[in-house]
Protein backbone atom coordinates (compact mmCIF):
# COMPACT_ATOMS: atom_id res chain seq x y z
CA UNK A 1 0.00 0.00 0.00
CA UNK A 2 0.81 3.97 -0.51
CA UNK A 3 2.32 4.66 2.85
CA UNK A 4 1.33 8.11 3.72
CA UNK A 5 1.73 10.49 6.97
CA UNK A 6 0.32 14.00 7.54
CA UNK A 7 1.19 17.17 6.45
CA UNK A 8 1.92 19.90 9.32
CA UNK A 9 -1.88 21.20 10.05
CA UNK A 10 -0.14 24.86 9.80
CA UNK A 11 1.51 23.92 6.19
CA UNK A 12 -1.74 22.64 5.05
CA UNK A 13 -4.15 25.66 6.56
CA UNK A 14 -1.60 28.33 5.05
CA UNK A 15 -2.41 26.57 1.49
CA UNK A 16 -6.14 26.61 2.25
CA UNK A 17 -5.92 30.60 3.77
CA UNK A 18 -7.26 31.98 0.67
CA UNK A 19 -10.06 29.50 -0.13
CA UNK A 20 -13.50 30.47 2.21
CA UNK A 21 -15.68 27.09 1.31
CA UNK A 22 -13.65 23.56 1.70
CA UNK A 23 -14.81 19.49 0.20
CA UNK A 24 -13.05 17.43 2.43
CA UNK A 25 -11.94 14.15 0.71
CA UNK A 26 -10.58 10.88 2.59
CA UNK A 27 -9.41 7.80 1.78
CA UNK A 28 -11.24 4.46 2.53
CA UNK A 29 -8.25 2.61 1.56
CA UNK A 30 -4.54 2.80 2.36
CA UNK A 31 -4.89 6.45 4.13
CA UNK A 32 -7.45 4.62 5.95
CA UNK A 33 -4.77 1.81 7.18
CA UNK A 34 -2.50 4.71 7.69
CA UNK A 35 -4.67 6.20 9.78
CA UNK A 36 -4.27 9.67 7.75
CA UNK A 37 -7.28 9.78 5.49
CA UNK A 38 -9.81 7.75 6.99
CA UNK A 39 -13.41 8.49 8.71
CA UNK A 40 -11.94 9.36 12.09
CA UNK A 41 -9.18 11.73 10.52
CA UNK A 42 -11.68 13.31 8.25
CA UNK A 43 -14.18 13.95 11.05
CA UNK A 44 -11.42 15.44 12.97
CA UNK A 45 -10.64 18.30 10.26
CA UNK A 46 -14.24 18.97 9.67
CA UNK A 47 -15.23 19.43 12.94
CA UNK A 48 -12.33 20.81 14.89
CA UNK A 49 -9.63 22.30 12.64
CA UNK A 50 -12.07 23.45 10.21
CA UNK A 51 -14.73 24.00 11.81
CA UNK A 52 -17.61 25.81 9.93
CA UNK A 53 -15.95 25.91 6.69
CA UNK A 54 -16.18 22.85 5.18
CA UNK A 55 -19.44 22.41 2.93
CA UNK A 56 -19.30 18.79 2.62
CA UNK A 57 -16.83 15.46 3.38
CA UNK A 58 -17.29 11.79 2.05
CA UNK A 59 -14.03 8.90 2.39
CA UNK A 60 -13.98 7.50 -0.96
CA UNK A 61 -13.12 3.50 -1.62
CA UNK A 62 -10.04 4.45 -3.09
CA UNK A 63 -9.17 8.19 -4.53
CA UNK A 64 -7.03 6.76 -7.06
CA UNK A 65 -9.36 4.84 -8.67
CA UNK A 66 -11.05 7.80 -11.23
CA UNK A 67 -14.50 4.94 -11.74
CA UNK A 68 -14.89 4.36 -7.92
CA UNK A 69 -14.09 8.51 -7.29
CA UNK A 70 -16.51 9.59 -9.99
CA UNK A 71 -19.47 7.08 -8.29
CA UNK A 72 -18.79 8.41 -5.01
CA UNK A 73 -19.03 12.25 -5.75
CA UNK A 74 -21.98 11.62 -7.15
CA UNK A 75 -23.38 12.09 -3.45
CA UNK A 76 -21.68 15.80 -2.98
CA UNK A 77 -22.16 17.12 -6.83
CA UNK A 78 -24.04 20.32 -5.32
CA UNK A 79 -21.11 20.98 -2.38
CA UNK A 80 -18.96 20.60 -4.83
CA UNK A 81 -19.78 22.93 -7.42
CA UNK A 82 -19.63 25.63 -4.47
CA UNK A 83 -16.66 24.57 -3.24
CA UNK A 84 -13.72 27.09 -3.53
CA UNK A 85 -11.21 24.58 -2.86
CA UNK A 86 -11.04 20.33 -2.00
CA UNK A 87 -8.78 19.40 0.50
CA UNK A 88 -7.88 15.61 -0.03
CA UNK A 89 -6.77 13.20 2.95
CA UNK A 90 -5.20 10.74 0.23
CA UNK A 91 -1.75 9.86 -1.10
CA UNK A 92 -0.39 12.05 -4.71
CA UNK A 93 -2.76 9.66 -6.43
CA UNK A 94 -5.64 10.37 -4.78
CA UNK A 95 -4.95 14.16 -5.34
CA UNK A 96 -4.32 13.89 -8.95
CA UNK A 97 -7.77 11.92 -9.79
CA UNK A 98 -9.67 14.09 -7.64
CA UNK A 99 -8.21 17.16 -9.81
CA UNK A 100 -8.54 15.24 -13.02
CA UNK A 101 -12.52 14.53 -11.94
CA UNK A 102 -13.49 17.93 -10.48
CA UNK A 103 -11.30 20.39 -12.11
CA UNK A 104 -11.21 22.10 -8.85
CA UNK A 105 -7.96 22.96 -6.82
CA UNK A 106 -7.52 20.02 -4.67
CA UNK A 107 -4.76 20.97 -2.60
CA UNK A 108 -3.05 17.85 -0.63
CA UNK A 109 -3.33 17.34 3.28
CA UNK A 110 -0.79 14.09 3.12
CA UNK A 111 2.49 13.44 2.05
CA UNK A 112 2.71 10.35 -0.06
CA UNK A 113 6.05 8.45 1.69
CA UNK A 114 6.55 5.24 -0.05
CA UNK A 115 5.09 1.90 -1.29
CA UNK A 116 5.48 -0.58 2.38
CA UNK A 117 3.77 -3.26 3.90
CA UNK A 118 2.05 -2.84 7.81
CA UNK A 119 3.69 -4.79 10.00
CA UNK A 120 0.88 -3.72 12.83
CA UNK A 121 -1.21 -0.37 12.98
CA UNK A 122 1.88 2.79 13.35
CA UNK A 123 4.57 0.15 12.06
CA UNK A 124 5.24 0.64 8.38
CA UNK A 125 8.40 -0.07 6.19
CA UNK A 126 9.09 0.36 2.38
CA UNK A 127 9.33 -2.56 0.81
CA UNK A 128 9.19 -2.29 -3.22
CA UNK A 129 10.19 0.46 -5.37
CA UNK A 130 7.97 -0.45 -8.15
CA UNK A 131 10.77 -0.78 -10.73
CA UNK A 132 9.40 -2.66 -13.23
CA UNK A 133 10.81 -5.78 -13.23
CA UNK A 134 10.88 -8.17 -10.17
CA UNK A 135 13.82 -10.04 -9.30
CA UNK A 136 12.14 -11.25 -5.54
CA UNK A 137 12.70 -14.51 -7.73
CA UNK A 138 16.24 -14.34 -7.47
CA UNK A 139 17.16 -13.26 -3.67
CA UNK A 140 14.77 -15.23 -1.75
CA UNK A 141 11.80 -12.84 -2.11
CA UNK A 142 14.46 -10.27 -0.41
CA UNK A 143 14.45 -6.66 -2.14
CA UNK A 144 17.83 -5.25 -2.43
CA UNK A 145 16.66 -2.02 -4.91
CA UNK A 146 14.46 -0.68 -1.68
CA UNK A 147 16.40 -2.40 0.82
CA UNK A 148 20.02 -1.10 0.24
CA UNK A 149 20.49 2.31 0.75
CA UNK A 150 22.67 2.62 -2.50
CA UNK A 151 20.44 0.08 -4.27
CA UNK A 152 23.04 -2.48 -5.24
CA UNK A 153 22.23 -5.03 -7.67
CA UNK A 154 25.25 -7.47 -7.31
CA UNK A 155 25.91 -7.68 -3.64
CA UNK A 156 26.88 -6.08 -0.73
CA UNK A 157 29.32 -2.88 -0.56
CA UNK A 158 32.88 -2.53 0.85
CA UNK A 159 30.93 -0.20 4.51
CA UNK A 160 29.09 -3.63 5.18
CA UNK A 161 30.52 -4.34 8.91
CA UNK A 162 29.39 -7.34 10.45
CA UNK A 163 26.32 -7.25 8.20
CA UNK A 164 25.02 -4.05 9.59
CA UNK A 165 24.57 -1.46 6.91
CA UNK A 166 27.36 1.17 6.37
CA UNK A 167 25.24 3.74 5.19
CA UNK A 168 21.67 3.46 7.80
CA UNK A 169 23.57 2.07 11.25
CA UNK A 170 20.10 1.01 12.66
CA UNK A 171 19.82 -1.09 9.34
CA UNK A 172 20.79 -4.76 8.95
CA UNK A 173 22.72 -5.14 5.41
CA UNK A 174 20.14 -6.40 2.76
CA UNK A 175 22.92 -8.46 1.11
CA UNK A 176 23.43 -10.36 4.47
CA UNK A 177 19.95 -11.10 4.42
CA UNK A 178 19.56 -12.40 0.92
CA UNK A 179 22.70 -14.76 1.82
CA UNK A 180 20.74 -16.00 4.98
CA UNK A 181 17.72 -16.30 2.94
CA UNK A 182 19.71 -18.50 -0.02
CA UNK A 183 21.73 -19.85 2.35
CA UNK A 184 18.35 -21.53 4.34
CA UNK A 185 17.19 -22.04 0.98
CA UNK A 186 19.45 -24.36 -0.25
CA UNK A 187 19.82 -21.46 -3.02
CA UNK A 188 23.29 -20.22 -2.64
CA UNK A 189 24.01 -20.65 -6.49
CA UNK A 190 21.79 -17.66 -7.26
CA UNK A 191 24.04 -15.45 -5.79
CA UNK A 192 26.90 -16.08 -8.88
CA UNK A 193 24.72 -14.42 -11.40
CA UNK A 194 26.24 -10.52 -11.93
CA UNK A 195 22.90 -9.16 -12.88
CA UNK A 196 23.23 -6.00 -15.88
CA UNK A 197 22.85 -2.46 -15.08
CA UNK A 198 19.22 -1.42 -15.75
CA UNK A 199 18.20 -0.14 -18.66
CA UNK A 200 16.89 2.77 -17.96
CA UNK A 201 15.22 4.13 -21.34
CA UNK A 202 12.36 1.56 -20.19
CA UNK A 203 11.80 3.65 -17.63
CA UNK A 204 10.86 6.98 -19.10
CA UNK A 205 8.59 8.77 -16.55
CA UNK A 206 5.37 9.21 -16.75
CA UNK A 207 4.77 5.19 -17.21
CA UNK A 208 1.83 3.76 -18.73
CA UNK A 209 0.37 -0.04 -18.58
CA UNK A 210 -2.56 -0.26 -20.98
CA UNK A 211 -4.17 -3.42 -22.09
CA UNK A 212 -4.25 -4.54 -25.68
CA UNK A 213 -7.74 -5.84 -26.56
CA UNK A 214 -7.93 -9.10 -25.05
CA UNK A 215 -4.75 -8.67 -23.48
CA UNK A 216 -4.10 -10.09 -20.08
CA UNK A 217 -2.56 -6.56 -18.51
CA UNK A 218 1.12 -8.69 -19.33
CA UNK A 219 3.64 -5.44 -20.09
CA UNK A 220 4.52 -4.73 -23.74
CA UNK B 1 60.00 -5.36 -1.44
CA UNK B 2 56.31 -4.52 -0.98
CA UNK B 3 55.30 -1.39 -2.26
CA UNK B 4 53.73 1.10 -0.44
CA UNK B 5 51.18 3.20 -1.54
CA UNK B 6 49.86 6.53 0.52
CA UNK B 7 46.06 7.00 -0.29
CA UNK B 8 45.13 10.93 -0.25
CA UNK B 9 41.50 12.88 -0.23
CA UNK B 10 41.68 14.97 -3.48
CA UNK B 11 41.57 18.26 -1.83
CA UNK B 12 39.28 21.17 -1.82
CA UNK B 13 40.88 23.81 -2.88
CA UNK B 14 42.51 25.57 -5.93
CA UNK B 15 46.23 25.55 -4.26
CA UNK B 16 47.47 22.50 -6.11
CA UNK B 17 50.88 23.95 -5.18
CA UNK B 18 50.23 22.48 -1.18
CA UNK B 19 48.66 19.86 -2.61
CA UNK B 20 52.06 18.87 -4.41
CA UNK B 21 54.21 19.63 -1.48
CA UNK B 22 52.59 17.51 0.97
CA UNK B 23 52.82 14.48 -1.67
CA UNK B 24 56.48 15.38 -2.06
CA UNK B 25 56.84 14.94 1.75
CA UNK B 26 55.57 11.61 1.47
CA UNK B 27 59.30 10.42 0.46
CA UNK B 28 58.51 7.12 1.76
CA UNK B 29 55.24 6.68 -0.91
CA UNK B 30 56.56 4.53 -3.90
CA UNK B 31 52.92 5.13 -5.04
CA UNK B 32 49.89 7.74 -4.66
CA UNK B 33 45.93 6.67 -4.67
CA UNK B 34 44.04 9.43 -5.40
CA UNK B 35 40.13 8.71 -3.86
CA UNK B 36 37.46 11.61 -4.41
CA UNK B 37 34.29 11.02 -1.80
CA UNK B 38 32.93 14.08 -3.61
CA UNK B 39 33.51 17.90 -4.49
CA UNK B 40 37.17 17.85 -4.18
CA UNK B 41 39.32 18.18 -6.89
CA UNK B 42 39.15 15.78 -10.17
CA UNK B 43 41.62 12.41 -9.36
CA UNK B 44 42.67 12.73 -13.22
CA UNK B 45 44.05 16.28 -12.92
CA UNK B 46 45.84 15.60 -9.75
CA UNK B 47 46.81 12.38 -10.48
CA UNK B 48 48.20 13.59 -13.97
CA UNK B 49 49.88 16.38 -11.93
CA UNK B 50 51.30 14.08 -9.98
CA UNK B 51 53.05 11.46 -11.97
CA UNK B 52 54.67 14.54 -14.31
CA UNK B 53 55.97 15.89 -11.24
CA UNK B 54 57.04 13.12 -8.90
CA UNK B 55 56.90 9.86 -11.61
CA UNK B 56 55.94 7.64 -9.18
CA UNK B 57 52.79 5.33 -9.42
CA UNK B 58 49.77 6.52 -9.71
CA UNK B 59 46.12 4.55 -8.27
CA UNK B 60 43.10 6.86 -9.43
CA UNK B 61 39.70 5.70 -7.24
CA UNK B 62 36.54 5.77 -9.28
CA UNK B 63 33.28 4.94 -7.61
CA UNK B 64 29.41 5.33 -9.35
CA UNK B 65 28.19 7.25 -6.19
CA UNK B 66 28.24 10.19 -8.03
CA UNK B 67 29.02 9.14 -11.47
CA UNK B 68 26.67 8.02 -14.23
CA UNK B 69 27.72 5.07 -16.57
CA UNK B 70 28.85 7.96 -19.48
CA UNK B 71 30.70 9.90 -16.77
CA UNK B 72 32.14 6.78 -15.68
CA UNK B 73 33.47 5.81 -19.56
CA UNK B 74 34.73 9.46 -19.97
CA UNK B 75 37.07 8.97 -16.72
CA UNK B 76 38.47 5.43 -17.92
CA UNK B 77 39.22 6.75 -21.44
CA UNK B 78 40.45 10.14 -20.10
CA UNK B 79 42.91 8.56 -17.64
CA UNK B 80 44.12 6.29 -20.16
CA UNK B 81 44.56 9.12 -22.72
CA UNK B 82 46.70 11.18 -19.84
CA UNK B 83 48.87 7.93 -19.49
CA UNK B 84 47.42 6.64 -16.31
CA UNK B 85 46.66 3.50 -16.37
CA UNK B 86 46.22 2.47 -12.74
CA UNK B 87 42.15 2.01 -11.40
CA UNK B 88 41.12 1.20 -8.52
CA UNK B 89 37.35 0.72 -8.36
CA UNK B 90 34.88 0.63 -5.46
CA UNK B 91 31.02 1.04 -4.52
CA UNK B 92 32.40 4.67 -2.90
CA UNK B 93 30.70 6.44 -0.02
CA UNK B 94 27.05 7.18 0.04
CA UNK B 95 26.82 10.72 0.02
CA UNK B 96 25.10 10.93 3.36
CA UNK B 97 28.83 9.96 4.81
CA UNK B 98 30.38 12.34 2.85
CA UNK B 99 30.39 16.76 2.41
CA UNK B 100 27.46 16.53 0.45
CA UNK B 101 24.59 14.66 2.09
CA UNK B 102 21.97 16.27 0.80
CA UNK B 103 22.93 15.16 -3.17
CA UNK B 104 21.39 12.51 -4.89
CA UNK B 105 23.18 8.88 -4.81
CA UNK B 106 23.70 8.12 -8.19
CA UNK B 107 24.70 4.04 -8.52
CA UNK B 108 23.60 3.94 -12.28
CA UNK B 109 26.42 0.88 -11.75
CA UNK B 110 27.05 -1.16 -8.82
CA UNK B 111 31.01 -1.88 -8.42
CA UNK B 112 30.81 -5.48 -10.31
CA UNK B 113 29.14 -4.04 -13.43
CA UNK B 114 31.79 -1.43 -13.07
CA UNK B 115 34.44 -3.48 -12.77
CA UNK B 116 32.36 -5.22 -16.32
CA UNK B 117 32.31 -1.66 -17.64
CA UNK B 118 36.14 -1.31 -17.34
CA UNK B 119 36.86 -4.77 -19.24
CA UNK B 120 35.07 -3.82 -22.16
CA UNK B 121 37.06 -0.08 -22.17
CA UNK B 122 40.03 -1.76 -22.09
CA UNK B 123 39.23 -4.08 -24.77
CA UNK B 124 38.22 -1.34 -26.86
CA UNK B 125 34.80 -1.53 -26.59
CA UNK B 126 32.20 1.50 -25.95
CA UNK B 127 29.98 0.43 -23.40
CA UNK B 128 26.98 2.21 -24.98
CA UNK B 129 26.19 0.33 -28.26
CA UNK B 130 29.27 -2.58 -27.85
CA UNK B 131 30.83 -1.02 -30.99
CA UNK B 132 34.83 -0.93 -31.30
CA UNK B 133 35.77 2.62 -30.28
CA UNK B 134 39.70 2.16 -30.48
CA UNK B 135 41.47 -0.48 -31.83
CA UNK B 136 43.85 -2.67 -30.01
CA UNK B 137 41.83 -1.50 -26.25
CA UNK B 138 43.03 1.19 -24.17
CA UNK B 139 45.92 0.63 -21.54
CA UNK B 140 44.33 0.08 -18.09
CA UNK B 141 45.06 -2.09 -15.37
CA UNK B 142 42.01 -2.44 -13.10
CA UNK B 143 41.95 -3.41 -9.19
CA UNK B 144 39.22 -3.49 -7.09
CA UNK B 145 38.48 -2.30 -3.61
CA UNK B 146 36.88 -5.40 -1.40
CA UNK B 147 36.57 -7.10 2.27
CA UNK B 148 36.97 -10.67 2.90
CA UNK B 149 35.28 -10.61 6.22
CA UNK B 150 32.56 -12.73 5.86
CA UNK B 151 31.57 -15.85 3.73
CA UNK B 152 29.78 -13.10 1.66
CA UNK B 153 32.34 -10.88 1.10
CA UNK B 154 34.97 -13.62 0.06
CA UNK B 155 31.93 -14.57 -2.56
CA UNK B 156 32.18 -11.10 -3.78
CA UNK B 157 36.05 -11.09 -3.68
CA UNK B 158 36.06 -14.19 -5.52
CA UNK B 159 33.49 -13.20 -8.12
CA UNK B 160 35.53 -9.87 -9.13
CA UNK B 161 38.85 -11.97 -9.96
CA UNK B 162 37.04 -14.37 -11.90
CA UNK B 163 35.64 -11.50 -14.13
CA UNK B 164 39.12 -10.50 -14.58
CA UNK B 165 40.21 -7.77 -11.42
CA UNK B 166 44.32 -7.33 -11.84
CA UNK B 167 44.67 -6.74 -8.28
CA UNK B 168 42.78 -6.26 -5.13
CA UNK B 169 42.95 -3.17 -2.29
CA UNK B 170 42.02 -5.29 -0.04
CA UNK B 171 40.61 -3.85 4.02
CA UNK B 172 42.85 -4.77 6.79
CA UNK B 173 40.70 -8.25 7.35
CA UNK B 174 39.16 -8.25 11.24
CA UNK B 175 40.90 -11.44 11.48
CA UNK B 176 44.66 -11.74 10.53
CA UNK B 177 45.04 -15.16 10.64
CA UNK B 178 42.43 -15.14 7.54
CA UNK B 179 44.83 -13.51 5.42
CA UNK B 180 47.32 -16.69 5.39
CA UNK B 181 44.16 -18.57 4.34
CA UNK B 182 43.06 -16.16 1.44
CA UNK B 183 41.86 -18.25 -1.64
CA UNK B 184 44.74 -18.62 -3.83
CA UNK B 185 43.31 -15.94 -6.03
CA UNK B 186 46.62 -14.92 -7.78
CA UNK B 187 46.33 -11.52 -7.88
CA UNK B 188 48.49 -9.06 -5.84
CA UNK B 189 46.76 -7.92 -2.90
CA UNK B 190 47.25 -4.18 -1.22
CA UNK B 191 46.40 -4.63 2.61
CA UNK B 192 44.38 -0.96 2.84
CA UNK B 193 43.72 1.08 6.12
CA UNK B 194 43.92 3.95 7.88
CA UNK B 195 46.85 6.17 10.08
CA UNK B 196 44.73 5.64 12.91
CA UNK B 197 44.25 1.61 12.45
CA UNK B 198 48.10 1.19 11.73
CA UNK B 199 48.91 2.61 14.97
CA UNK B 200 46.42 -0.29 16.80
CA UNK B 201 48.36 -2.89 15.17
CA UNK B 202 50.91 -4.98 17.03
CA UNK B 203 54.67 -6.06 15.60
CA UNK B 204 52.78 -9.53 15.53
CA UNK B 205 50.69 -8.30 12.87
CA UNK B 206 53.18 -7.33 10.90
CA UNK B 207 54.92 -10.36 11.41
CA UNK B 208 51.80 -12.00 9.73
CA UNK B 209 51.63 -9.81 6.83
CA UNK B 210 55.58 -10.16 5.99
CA UNK B 211 54.63 -14.18 5.89
CA UNK B 212 51.75 -13.54 3.60
CA UNK B 213 51.30 -13.20 -0.25
CA UNK B 214 50.72 -9.24 0.29
CA UNK B 215 51.81 -6.98 -2.53
CA UNK B 216 51.69 -3.93 -0.48
CA UNK B 217 50.00 -1.68 1.77
CA UNK B 218 48.05 0.94 1.10
CA UNK B 219 47.97 3.48 3.95
CA UNK B 220 45.54 6.21 4.10
CA UNK B 221 46.56 9.35 5.04
CA UNK B 222 44.01 12.54 6.37
CA UNK B 223 44.18 15.86 5.07
CA UNK B 224 47.14 17.94 6.97
CA UNK B 225 48.67 14.76 8.46
CA UNK B 226 51.08 14.31 5.46
CA UNK B 227 54.25 14.84 7.85
CA UNK B 228 52.96 11.92 10.51
CA UNK B 229 52.15 9.63 7.34
CA UNK B 230 55.75 9.59 5.91
CA UNK B 231 56.35 9.22 9.29
CA UNK B 232 54.61 6.53 10.11
CA UNK B 233 55.41 4.71 6.31
CA UNK B 234 59.29 5.02 6.92
CA UNK B 235 58.88 3.53 9.90
CA UNK B 236 56.48 0.24 8.89
CA UNK B 237 58.98 0.11 5.54
CA UNK B 238 61.64 -1.56 8.08
CA UNK B 239 58.98 -4.60 8.54
CA UNK B 240 58.20 -4.74 4.61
Amino acid sequence: MMITTQKAKEAVLSSLSSYGKIVLIGCGGCAATCQTGGSEQVKEWEEKILAGRVLASIVCEEPCDERLVRRDLRRIKKELEEADAVLVLACGLGVQTLVDVTGKVCLPGLDSQFYGKAERLGRFFERCQACGSCLLGETGGVCFLTRCPKGLRNGPCEDMIEGKCGVKDDLDCVWKAIYDRLEALGQLEKLNRVRDPEDWSEHLHPQQVIWERGGTGERG
Amino acid sequence: MRLLIAQLECPITTDIETFLAAAKSLVSAGGFHLYNPGGGLSPLALGSFLQEELGKEIYLHFHPADRNRAALFSDLITASALGLEKVVLSSGQHPVKTRFPQAKPVYDLDLLQLLQMAHRVRAGFDPADESEFIEGGVPLQIGVSAKVDSPLELLRLKQMVDMGADYVFLKWPSQLLDLSRLPEIGKPIYLSLGLEELEKKEEGDWRKVKDSPVAGINLRIPVGQEAKGEEVLRWHSRYL
